[in-house]
């Protein structure tokens, strides 16, 4: 082991440290401009500056960062205190499992694209223009999605054919790109770089089509389709340009056979198929939060209550004339009993509804109900333009949807106007929420542990070195309008190039490791892991590497030390802290995200505290062991400090919330034993507030 | 050839170490056939000065049992090393400190207060506590010193093996000897079980849900357990999966919760901390108020996260005076 010590431009008088035989000590002037070479498996102690910085120029090492000018130099403590710092650190290290090189072979330089909407298209052309065979899959017949089976998109007000067309042709012009419609995944396996796909293909019951319509002549079967009657084999103006038969609905009656024979066949049988891909992209689209749920308002139960997309289809093919319609926001959103989030687009949706009937029978009387109105960006102007043609916007959560008089009535008040009221309409319009595609996910081992996957695809926000070959497109990430969805796209296709782009990817993130010979599978970590990355697998417990983060919250809880964080493990902070703690510390055991930022800033700002504050370093308030806070106490400490991020600001979702319980479980124990229960403090400490700090230092020493 | 000797002798125990010897049933003929009792209090008479006539090292083996809490213990845990070859801590308070070892909440005084003076049986006005030594008309009476702190055996004395368990089941015992007759030991140090956690091996682990998260912490008391469902997702405490198995899951087939008598698996050295970590862990609650509430709502912590290991924790006593 070697410790590197800086003394900044020999402005610190740096310790002569005692060490033993094998630790090798060197000096720097500057070690930020000198950088000196350190092996990928090499372990080190760099006693210099902050290690926000450092961290920066020395990536991927195995270091133990010891901060000896903000903590100890700056802020005017003796230099002894450097060395025990510095010994401490390298007591660490001894113990420390090094950080593992993990190396992922992108084996298969194919793509498979999930979803055949707009962002599935736009990503399979994106990455086919780009030299990489992509497979596009879609579970219907048709591309297109959702934007396909629209009237028109807004604000633009354009028909989405001039949005969809010119992207599938973009994409069929490629040949690299494959599209598979009827198309479904059923089974992955591998890792990224290296995914096996197993693929089921049903029936399209139709080949060789001419597209002269004479089958939908014959078909008996009517179906209504999103607000749109059609036929049990039927055709969408995308591609592939060729009729399918829809076989839920189907009959099989045979009479299409009859005007058709010999392309069409009722018995075809589906298909599995297995590909390989070194990416896989999820562009599964918008799901429609099932809002018959939201019973008030009497979807399926009260004939004239509709979605958002029903709607707009029955008015666009001129099948739905009302007098007076109501739409009602958030049906089924940013409510506890159903969503509680807000999706986003609805309030769009509905904007785009009003104005979608207005503009064809401006006699129309509307009546928008929302509690809030969130048109934001340029979806403002849509909102005055309804405003200034007469739709009326009522503020207010509407209680009941009823029949009135053979009519549709809408319960609501207004709280503009402070005033009850009873409108009767033709038609109640629910603008509902969506729901994220947890079948997908699951299938692809994703746990997803938020509502959507946006924190599997923003966890990373300072992370971009997780090995992940599973990326999300459009609606699947969030629900989002067109041109979010094709910015998402774009996005997910350079994340999907720039992997595949390489032979092999190499990441040195610090990540939990499970010791089986200790792992009981008693399952106590798998809930406490923010990212859904823990599973069980075989009767063993898997983390899966594309998930895991490094916070540690795993290891804390495990009862047994099998799980231990690489760069983190138990034995490492333990020998710190035995060497570090000493009669009469405060030993502050920060968060690197927070807290221990706060230390720095007091150092900066001149914010004196006593040389008895040892300060650690730590991934999160999650990842504290109150056996460490024991040793320290049982060493002599007369305080601990563990400071984090204030309550859901945690950097890993929810560590420091899994820290609070464990900080009022320890301190009933120590009370139990006679000692001061205050002596153990969980403080939220924001990254600025060195005030703050201090003054919970200064207090503990007291 | 001449029998091994061996010895098996208590210390602050209640018997029921003794009683599993008994529990071996006809396998105790063959371990008698095999080995010489030296000393074994319970069931044999030898003297001390028996053992302290034996040249050292003359014992095979000692099994000791119970925790250290006076200065008898401590001389004769030192006499049996000296005397031994081998010393297994047999039972839950030689490796741990065990139930004893809970005196650890308390000091001398304050135990002495209670048991001779301020239980509401006992009759002493003038507050006489026992003593080392007394003058009476017949000579010095001696009695042996009681400690403020109770101790593991490994903290007096070194010891080899340790057979966990409140008591020890047969079957590892029975394993422990044939090992020791064979010579055919683990590396020195060994707890003789399982090194996975009691969840390894019960038959409840298969029911638990994937994800264990709890919104309140029951007493096993205060509700009837589902005998076939895990304890700990029904919010009950259960050690299980802090302890180390191997134990034949005896209480929670009587659908009793794991209390972690055989102690903490290999890399772990407070037990308690480990288990309220994890247990702390699975609350699943998001607000501080409430993560409050429910861990005030366990009670006597002590008695639950350490019942058998308070004295081989890290703060393994009550601090101050």
């Amino acid at each position: 082991m070697r410790v590197l010590m800086c003394n900044c431009h020999n402005s610190l008088k740096l310790p002569k440290l005692k060490l033993g035989p094998d630790v090798k000590v060197e000096e720097f002037d500057d070690l930020c401009k000198t950088k000196p070479e350190i092996a990928p498996d090499e372990k080190v102690v760099i006693a210099a500056c902050s290690p926000n910085l450092l961290e920066g120029l020395f990536p991927g090492t195995n270091a133990e960062f010891v901060n000896i000018l903000e903590h100890v130099f700056l802020i005017g403590h003796r230099p002894e205190k450097a060395e025990q710092m510095i010994n401490a650190a390298v007591a660490k290290m001894e113990k420390t499992r090094p950080v593992k090189t993990k190396f992922f072979q992108i084996s298969s330089r194919k793509a498979l694209v999930i979803g055949g909407g707009i962002a599935g298209i736009e990503v399979t052309a994106q990455l086919s223009k780009n030299g990489i065979e992509t497979t596009l899959i879609e579970k219907t017949p048709f591309l297109g999605g959702t934007v396909a089976k629209l009237d028109r998109l807004y604000p633009e007000g354009t028909p989405y054919s001039h949005t969809l067309m010119p992207l599938i042709n973009t994409m069929q012009s490629q040949k690299n790109a494959v599209s598979l419609c009827n198309t479904e995944i059923t089974k992955v396996s591998g890792r990224v770089g290296d995914y096996k796909i197993e693929l089921v293909t049903r029936p399209r019951g139709v080949q060789e089509c001419i597209n002269c319509g004479k089958c939908i002549d014959v078909c008996p079967v009517e179906i209504d389709d999103a607000g749109k009657s059609r036929k049990a084999i039927y055709y969408v103006p995308t591609y592939p340009d060729m009729y399918a038969i829809d076989f839920a609905a189907c009959t099989r009656c045979g009479e299409c056979v009859k005007v058709c024979p010999g392309r069409i066949d009722l018995n075809e049988q589906e298909k599995v198929s297995e590909i390989a891909a070194g990416a896989v992209i999820v562009a599964t689209g918008l799901l429609w939060y099932d809002v018959s749920r939201v019973e008030e308002y009497g979807y399926g139960r009260l004939d004239g209550v509709m979605k958002t997309l029903e709607f707009e289809r029955a008015v666009a093919a001129g099948t739905l004339r009302p007098k007076k319609v109501a739409i009602i926001y958030c049906a089924g959103s940013r409510d506890s009993k159903h969503l509680p989030y807000c999706s986003k687009i609805c309030c769009l949706l509905g904007l785009k509804e009003a104005k979608l009937i207005i503009d064809r029978y401006p006699d129309v009387q509307v009546y928008v109900a929302a509690m809030d109105m969130r048109s934001y960006g340029t979806f403002e102007y849509l909102y005055n333009t309804l405003r200034e043609k007469g739709v009326s916007f009522i503020k207010g959560k509407p209680s009941e949807v009823f029949r009135w008089n053979g009519k549709l009535a809408v319960r609501t008040e207004d709280l503009f106007t402070n005033e009850l009221m009873e409108i009767e309409v033709d038609n109640v319009v629910l603008s509902s929420g969506f729901v994220p595609d947890v079948e997908t996910f699951s299938k692809l081992k994703i746990n997803l542990t938020v509502d959507f996957p946006v924190l599997y695809e923003n966890a990373g926000l300072s992370n971009t070195e997780l090995p992940r070959g599973i990326f999300t497109a459009g609606a699947a990430t969030f629900p989002g309008g067109v041109a979010e969805t094709l910015i998402d796209a774009r996005k997910a296709s350079h994340s999907a190039l720039s992997l595949l782009a390489q032979k092999e990817i190499e990441t040195k993130i610090n990540q939990a490791v499970v010791d089986e010979d200790l792992c009981s599978v008693c399952r106590m970590c798998i809930g406490t892991c923010p990212y859904g990355a823990i599973s069980v697998v075989e009767d063993k417990i898997k983390i899966n590497e594309e998930l895991c983060m490094g916070c540690g919250i795993c290891s804390v809880t495990c009862p047994a030390y099998a799980s231990q964080l690489e760069g983190w493990n138990h034995e490492g902070l333990r020998e710190q802290i035995r060497e570090l703690a000493q009669q009469g510390d405060i030993v502050a055991i920060l968060c690197r995200w927070s807290a221990y930022n706060a230390t720095e800033r007091a150092a900066q700002d001149k914010l004196g505290y006593p040389g008895n504050v040892k300060i650690i370093r730590v991934p999160c308030t999650g990842a504290v062991d109150p056996s460490h806070i024991m040793l320290a106490l049982n060493n002599g400490a007369k305080g601990v400090l563990i400071g984090g991020c204030y309550p859901h600001a945690c950097h890993y979702a929810r560590g420091n919330f899994r820290a609070k319980a464990r900080e009022q479980i320890l301190k009933l124990n120590l009370e139990s034993l006679g000692m001061a229960g205050n002596q153990v403090r969980l403080e939220w400490i924001g990254k600025d507030e060195a005030h703050k700090f201090v003054e919970i230092v200064q207090e503990m020493n007291k | 050839m001449a029998k091994p000797l061996v010895a098996f002798y208590w210390c602050a125990s209640c018997g029921g170490c003794e009683e599993s010897i008994v529990d071996l049933a006809e396998d105790i003929l063959k371990v008698v056939d095999a080995v010489e009792f030296k000393l074994f209090p319970v069931a044999m008479d030898f003297k001390y000065s028996d053992v302290e006539a034996l040249p050292d090292k003359a014992l095979a083996v000692s099994f000791i049992n119970g925790a250290i809490r006076t200065s008898e213990q401590k001389h004769l845990a030192e006499l049996l090393r000296r005397k031994s070859q081998l010393v297994v801590a047999y039972g839950a308070c030689a490796h741990l400190g065990g139930i004893p070892g809970l005196a650890n909440v308390a000091n001398r005084r304050e135990i002495f207060e209670t048991a001779y003076k301020t239980t509401p049986s006992t009759a002493n006005p003038k507050g006489i506590y026992p003593q080392t030594v007394t003058e009476t008309e017949f000579g010095k009476l001696t009695l042996p010193e009681i400690f403020d702190t109770v101790h593991t055996l490994d903290q007096t004395i070194e010891v080899d093996y340790y057979l966990p368990g409140c008591a020890p089941p047969p079957d590892l015992v029975m394993k422990a000897i044939l090992a020791i007759l064979e010579g055919k030991l683990p590396a020195k140090g060994s707890v003789l079980t399982s090194e996975k956690a009691l969840c390894e091996t019960c038959a409840r682990n298969k029911t638990k849900p994937e994800k264990l998260a709890i919104k309140d912490i029951k007493r096993i008391s205060q509700v009837i357990a589902d005998p076939e469902k895990c304890f700990l997702a029904e919010g009950i405490i259960c050690l299980g999966p802090a302890t180390r198995g191997g134990c034949g899951e005896r209480c929670i087939n009587a659908n009793m919760p794991c209390r972690g008598c055989f102690g903490p698996t290999r890399e772990v050295k407070d037990m308690g901390a480990r288990f309220m970590s994890g247990l702390a862990s699975i609350i699943d609650v998001d607000d501080e108020a409430e993560v409050k509430k429910i861990a005030e709502s366990i009670i006597d912590p002590i008695g639950l996260f350490y019942m058998y290991t308070l004295p081989s924790s890290l703060i393994n006593r009550k601090q101050g005076e």
